[in-house]
């Protein structure tokens, strides 16, 4: 009889188990739980403040980086409001461009962040980039998509090639242009690709590799400007790493 | 010690055959996919456009008489496929669409003499041979272009493609009903012709089959023409249907299922009292039952299961001829299986279960001989949804990059959780069956059942609680089976993998000695074209060409142009625009690719200011 009861009592508790183990699995399916994805810190629609947990910060670019705000000062070389959204860098120094076609876009109805600047603490003496992003977030989602709308038209008038004649030696010479669309974490925007190479008698070793990435999602606008100096010869691969980057930065935004 | 050893020995055996079977099954798989990659060209179970006249875009001086539109594949289409907008999207009078000559991979529409100056959009939406409907739009301009107004919309009422779907998991389950229940009550369980409980499941089933039959037939006319539910009765739109495939088709579904039915209800009905042995009229009775109406229903099976191979996706693409036996059989081995199960469950195992003790009703013979029927049903299924699962996909890629892929492995999932529960029904039957019992009996008991006087009684004498655990186990089967003919009634209705899965193209081709000559190009010499193309689909498309050196190192030249040269030679060369990124990268951001197929990308690389190489970049678009 002991020995039949000892049996039962191992049944049930094993059924228990394999019951709670099935519940619990059910409850991690169902709750989508998955190791290694980052946890969402902030939820549409979004504030000034959140809205700042998906910017790129100094411990998402590594070691030795630093971040200060922009207030207009370091970009005195290619200025536009530090508000601003860009949509054609680089294009207001150019005397040979005949489509009418303005750099940046300011929101109308939207908060802006201001801009945000992280990068190495000494210029050249890094390799890491230099990132220049902002945000402005909208009372409502149909602001910021008619904003989205007036940034992805401007941008798309940007022209594929543009020259620049006069002005510092950092800013003279050729730049093309590309756009692709991107998708990520449920943001959609586009990924503007500038390369600027310099005239051969100014600079025949290196070009600017800048990608600029616009996404919207809610009632929030962010773009990251991700810039590298790489040599001739070498492959352009901004796109690739600003993607990468702001995989993290969005999934913090849910 | 030897007895001891037998069964455990058999197992082993048994265990080895089957992994043997997995592996057979694996490895077919893969030699069938290499073998489809080495020696066969892409097919693809969709139309989709080759060429129009007017020319997408095309600015004419005055007019077109007609819009000729040829597609890859014979394609169906009523009234309402073509229609011709304006700039503000108003829909403008144009003639009866038709085939160019008889030609049925061809449509043509004549359009109104007095067209205005502007621009104007040709919305098209034809049902390819598997019965989906593709659908397009070109524009062309008369005199000058003008900007469009409005955005052609083409996509049907979103109730319509989810009505359709529900009419096919109906006839799914209807069919697995009729056919498999129906077999199960007439020829595995003797007393299943006088249960009602079991002839209203078929009946049922007949029902269902027709039902969702009658639904597929009366959407495909709104599906094909892009409008809403509010059509299913429109007469035209349903004269359009019959004269499809799929209607006629259905039409004839249909027809079979109501001699199915005639079929069944003479199968069991009760047998006349013998009014004497040997009279003519019990003679012909007899003939009829034993011979005439297995072979109608023999006959009535097999047909009805073409009625869903000959228009769906088993018809187009690669190896139809093998293809449309191969997914008749896997549909037949489910419906006996999955109608049986359902019969088996509702009828035998529940009541059995309630009726305790006294157990009215036995397991035997019915459970023992649907478990070999079973048996006999998951063989073909593995065997031919190997082979389909192959034929739909042809990637490994494909199966977790594309919809199909993605609603296949949950179908596979489904089905080995059913074949695991199966398989401990399997071995309850086995432990507990006559056979089994008067086997072990023979083996082990022979004096003792001797001693006792009595034969073993088989699965009804199983315990009680083993056969609650079965019955919960063919429960589930059930729920599970289910599922499959839910996901099975989506997956039909979603384009192949092997068609939608679109892996990006990444490739590499040296540079021409031709490029070797002097100027900023020299770092050309021994080095290679890398090219990478994605979504590589026909659509827009964006392709990165990169020139690298002998050292890996990009180059950069004064130019790159680019056409894109289709396979079919009777289509002309198509220009790529591409514009340079960095120094040694060019990019083609809008890439345009008209339809899937095997393209030439066509580089003319501009070395120095006097000479041009051309290099050839092979790929397949999807």
């Amino acid at each position: 009889m002991r020995g039949v009861d000892r049996k039962a009592s191992r049944r049930r508790v094993t059924r228990r188990v394999s019951g709670t183990a099935a519940g619990l699995l059910a409850l991690g399916v169902l709750t989508g739980c998955s190791g290694g994805a980052p946890q969402a810190l902030t939820k549409p629609p979004y504030t000034l403040d959140s809205i700042r947990s998906g910017l790129v910060s100094p411990g998402d670019l590594g070691e030795g980086a630093t971040e200060f705000k922009d207030n207009g000062h370091a970009s005195h070389v290619v200025y536009t409001p530090p508000n601003s959204i860009p949509t054609c860098p680089y294009v207001q120094r150019s005397e040979n461009v005949e489509v009418d076609v303005r750099p940046a876009v300011e929101p109308v109805g939207g908060m802006p962040t201001g801009r945000f600047i992280v990068g190495p603490q000494l210029a050249g003496t890094s390799s890491l980039p230099v990132v220049t992003q902002g945000a402005a977030v909208f009372t409502s989602s149909s602001l910021a998509d008619n904003t989205m709308d007036t940034v992805v038209a401007e941008s798309a008038k940007c022209p594929e090639t543009f020259g620049v004649l006069g002005g510092p030696p950092t800013v003279v010479g050729d730049y093309t242009v590309g756009s692709r669309q991107i998708e990520m974490e449920g943001w959609k925007g586009f990924a503007q690709h500038l390369v600027h190479t310099s005239p051969p008698e100014v600079n025949p070793d290196t070009y600017d590799d800048l990608v600029t990435v616009v996404v919207h999602k809610a009632n929030a606008i962010i773009y990251v400007g991700y810039a590298q100096i790489k040599a001739v010869g070498q492959r352009a691969d901004s796109d690739e790493k600003v993607k990468a980057l702001m995989k993290t930065t969005l999934a913090r935004l849910g | 010690m030897t007895r001891g050893m037998r069964p455990a020995g058999h197992r082993r055996v048994r265990l080895i055959a089957r992994l043997a079977v997995v592996a057979f099954l694996v490895a077919g798989g893969l030699v069938a996919d290499l073998v489809s990659v080495v020696a066969t060209h892409p097919a693809y179970a969709h139309a989709y456009l080759l060429e129009t006249s007017p020319v997408d875009g095309e600015v004419l001086a005055s007019p077109p008489a007609e819009v000729r539109l040829r597609f890859n594949e014979a394609v169906s289409f009523n009234q309402r496929s073509i229609q011709l907008l304006d700039v503000t999207a108003k829909k403008l009078a144009i003639g009866t669409p038709g085939h160019v000559d008889g030609k049925a991979n061809t449509a043509r529409v004549s359009l109104p003499t007095d067209l205005a100056e502007g621009t104007y959009v040709l919305a098209w939406r034809v049902t390819s041979a598997d019965s989906h409907v593709v659908s397009g739009a070109l524009s062309f301009s008369v005199g000058h272009p003008s900007a469009l107004a409005a955005p052609v919309e083409q996509d049907a009422d979103p109730a319509v493609p989810v009505v359709d779907a529900v009419g096919r998991g109906l006839a799914f389950l209807g069919v697995a009903l009729a056919l498999g229940g129906a077999l199960f009550l007439a020829v595995l369980w003797p007393a299943g012709r006088d249960d009602r409980r079991g002839r209203r499941i078929v009946w049922s089933g007949f029902a269902a089959l027709t039902a969702g039959t009658v639904v597929v037939l009366l959407v495909q006319g709104p599906y094909a023409a892009g409008t809403s539910l509010t059509g299913v009765f429109d007469p035209e739109l349903l004269g359009a249907t019959l004269s499809t495939r799929l209607g006629q088709a259905l039409l004839v579904r249909l027809v079979i299922v109501l001699a199915l039915g005639v079929a069944f209800g003479v199968a069991v009905r009760p047998s006349p009292p013998p009014a004497g042995a040997g009279t003519a009229h019990a003679g012909a009775a007899g003939v009829t039952r034993r011979v005439v109406l297995p072979a109608v229903a023999a006959a009535g099976a097999v047909a009805v299961t073409l009625t869903w191979t000959l228009a769906d996706h088993a018809q187009t693409g690669v190896q139809t001829w093998l293809a449309v036996p191969a997914t008749s059989l896997h549909l037949l081995a489910m419906a006996l299986w999955l109608g049986g199960l359902i019969v088996l469950a509702a009828c035998v195992l529940i009541p059995e279960g309630r009726r305790e003790p006294t157990r009215a009703v036995s397991l035997e013979p019915a459970l023992p001989r649907f478990s070999q029927l079973a048996q006999i049903c998951f063989a073909v299924i593995a065997v031919t949804g190997v082979y389909l699962s192959w034929r739909q996909v042809g990637t490994w890629g494909a199966l977790g990059g594309t919809d199909f892929g993605r609603l296949l492995l949950g179908k596979l999932a489904a089905v080995l959780a059913v074949v695991g529960l199966a398989a401990g029904a399997r071995r309850f039957v086995r432990r507990h069956s006559r056979e089994h019992s008067r086997e072990h009996s023979r083996e082990h008991g022979r004096e003792h059942g001797r001693e006792h006087g009595r034969e073993p009684l088989g699965l009804d004498a199983a315990p009680s609680a083993a056969v609650r655990r079965l019955r919960r186990s063919v429960m589930a089967e059930v729920v599970l089976g289910i599922s499959v003919v839910s996901i099975t009634a989506v997956l039909v209705d979603t384009a192949p993998a092997r068609i939608s899965y679109a892996p990006p193209v990444h490739t590499k081709v040296p540079v021409p000695a031709a490029a070797d000559g002097a100027g900023p190009a020299t770092g050309l010499r021994g080095g290679s074209v890398e090219v990478k193309i994605e979504p590589a689909r026909s659509g827009g498309n964006v392709a990165d060409i990169y020139l690298t050196g002998r050292d890996g190192s990009l180059v950069a030249v004064p130019e790159v142009s680019g056409e894109l040269e289709s396979g079919d030679r009777s289509v002309p060369a198509f220009p790529v625009k591409i514009s340079a990124a960095e120094p040694g990268h060019y990019v083609a951001n809008s890439m345009s690719i008209p339809f899937p197929g095997a393209w030439v990308l066509r580089l003319d690389i501009r070395v120095s200011d006097f000479d041009e190489t051309p290099v050839r970049v092979p790929f397949t678009a999807r």
